[in-house]
């Protein structure tokens, strides 16, 4: 079974604060990997050093190591060679608050791939039709593409944002609480989403959530206090409860 | 609580209606004086309007050329501010941070706070400086005008600047990086637009300040009757420094009618700046929300 993402005795520290100690796991391709754990665990943090955003933040020290299958190779995110923009392009990433750009629907979706890969208009919008298809968005915004996109609803902003890092096809794809802030029927909505998804390419999901868990995870790794306490696997012969029995 | 309440409710209303009452009478009072001292004759005299606009035909007692002068002003001293501002309020912002930034502030704060009679005398001492060693021809002018009212300005800028991008959420860095976006692509495709509206008063406020200032363009190359400037190193009619002179010497009541007209001409010309300003920003942020 191939690695998409492996981590190496990973240890992350903000102004000296160990957030995450000497973490160890591997998440497979065609699986999809569920990080589950209480608030403030370090969860997010793990998430987001697989695409160096923890950067983003004064005073973040990275050690261990992060390798990641881009272009059919595991590639180390930390290394010098590796430019966190093209890295964080086919790494994509969807956050736990849908944070749409104040601009149109269109220009949502446009606006990235001009940028980040140098798509031709007529490319983007190609483009843009098949993610809003794929996230079951297009029947509802087609007539109203130059709308804000703010205009949306929650879940439908959630899906928008969804569709954005679709449309620059990463290779990896990472969720963040990804139905923390939308209903419950955008909640099913998006959760069915990922399941199709994780057909096609590595997703890791960041929750904290048992329900949700077991709707959506191959594989499940508890993370307690910046370490990894358990992990379960569909393979397994426990039941996920009884990892996640004292969690919730 | 509710007392205290109620009483912070009547103070703040109190406050805008005081505002408005201010603003309002200062308006009626200048109508009142000036109003029917702003005819054609007032900017042109007795040259045809046509004439001086389009053929440049000297305009002796009408304030046309001060007019001009004070465009040039404005738009020498926003040439040089805005996109030094800009660049300053970034740089202070996204690209700098400890003890670095802390100095920085203290200078843009200081700049701010150095009154525009001392930038006018920096100005003078530069060009007195500059004829006595490189360049013998330099003097006070236009240009030199628009260089000091840019520096006069450029806080409003830098200020304005930095304060809509840290008042912007987090999200929105973390955003553009994650979708792959470089540093330079997040600043100028979602921070700039997004702090847009604050940029925006800085434009304004640098604008207002450029237009009223009398103490920097009395020392860097105003004077009366200068007609219109031939070039950047000529020296100028503006409409402070005609307003200035007027109240200071006026011989009759006519001649202070006038000085009433041209202040309110003035007024009109940056309100009408204050609208090309705000017209340009909607424009541009349609364009960047649409495309």
């Amino acid at each position: 079974m191939n690695t998409a993402i492996s981590f190496n005795d990973v240890t992350i520290t903000f102004g000296g604060n160990t957030v995450v100690s000497g973490v160890s796991f591997d998440v497979k391709a065609d699986e999809l990997t569920v990080l589950v754990g209480r608030s403030g665990s370090g969860k997010s943090t793990l998430l987001r050093a697989i695409n160096r955003l923890n950067e983003c933040f004064e005073g973040c020290t990275t050690t261990g190591s992060i390798m990641v299958q881009l272009h059919d190779a595991m590639v180390e995110v930390n290394s010098s060679r590796m430019s966190p923009e093209h890295l964080r392009s086919r790494v994509g990433m969807v956050f736990q608050t849908p944070n749409v750009l104040p601009i149109s629907i269109e220009r949502n979706l446009l606006l990235p791939q001009t940028l980040v890969c140098g798509a031709s208009e007529r490319r983007a919008r190609e483009k843009m039709e098949m993610v809003l298809e794929d996230v079951g968005l297009f029947n509802e915004v087609k007539d109203r593409l130059n709308q804000p996109a703010k205009n949306l609803s929650g879940g439908q902003q959630q899906r928008l944002c969804l569709a954005r890092t679709l449309a620059l096809e990463p290779e990896i794809l990472l969720l963040d609480e990804p139905t923390a802030s939308v209903d419950y029927k955008s909640s099913e909505l998006i959760e069915q989403l990922l399941l199709q998804l994780a057909k096609k390419l590595p997703v890791l999901v960041v929750s904290h959530s048992l329900k949700q868990t077991k709707t959506l995870a191959d594989r499940a790794l508890l993370i307690r206090e910046g370490k990894l306490a358990g992990t379960w696997s569909t393979s397994d012969n426990t039941s996920l409860d009884e990892l996640l029995y004292n969690e919730f | 609580m509710k007392v205290g309440e109620k009483a912070f409710g009547v103070f703040c209303w109190f406050s805008v209606l005081l505002t408005m009452l201010g603003v309002g009478g200062f308006l009626a009072f200048l109508v009142h004086e000036g109003g029917s001292a702003v005819t054609v004759s007032l900017f042109f005299e007795d040259t045809p309007p046509l004439d001086a606009i389009f053929s440049f035909a000297p305009v002796w007692d009408g304030i046309w050329a001060a007019c001009f002068g004070t465009l040039a002003v404005i738009l020498l001293a926003c040439i040089i501010a805005i996109p030094m501002g800009i660049g300053c309020g970034i740089y202070l912002n996204e690209f700098t941070q400890g003890r670095f930034k802390v100095l920085f502030e203290f200078c843009i704060d200081l700049l701010a706070g150095i009154p525009s009679i001392v930038i006018g005398l920096f100005g003078f001492a530069l060009i007195l400086f500059l004829k006595h060693t490189f360049f013998p021809d330099a003097g006070t002018s236009l240009l030199l005008s628009g260089m000091c009212m840019g520096v006069l300005t450029l806080p409003y800028m830098v200020q304005s600047t930095q304060s809509s991008l840290s008042g912007l959420p987090e999200e929105l860095r973390l955003m553009g990086a994650s979708l792959g976006f470089s540093k330079g692509q997040t600043i100028r495709h979602v921070l700039l637009p997004s702090a847009s509206e604050g940029i925006m008063g800085g434009v304004v406020l640098s604008i207002g300040r450029a237009a009223e200032d009398t103490a920097v363009i009395m020392l860097t190359g105003a004077v009366a009757n200068a007609g219109l400037p031939r070039s950047l190193f000529d020296k100028y009619e503006a409409l402070p420094f005609y307003i200035y002179t007027t109240a200071a010497e006026y011989q009759s009541q006519a001649e202070l009618q006038r000085g009433f007209g041209a202040a309110l001409v003035l007024l009109a010309l940056s309100v009408s700046l204050f609208l090309l300003a705000h017209g340009l920003h909607n424009a541009m942020k349609q364009r960047w929300r649409r495309g």
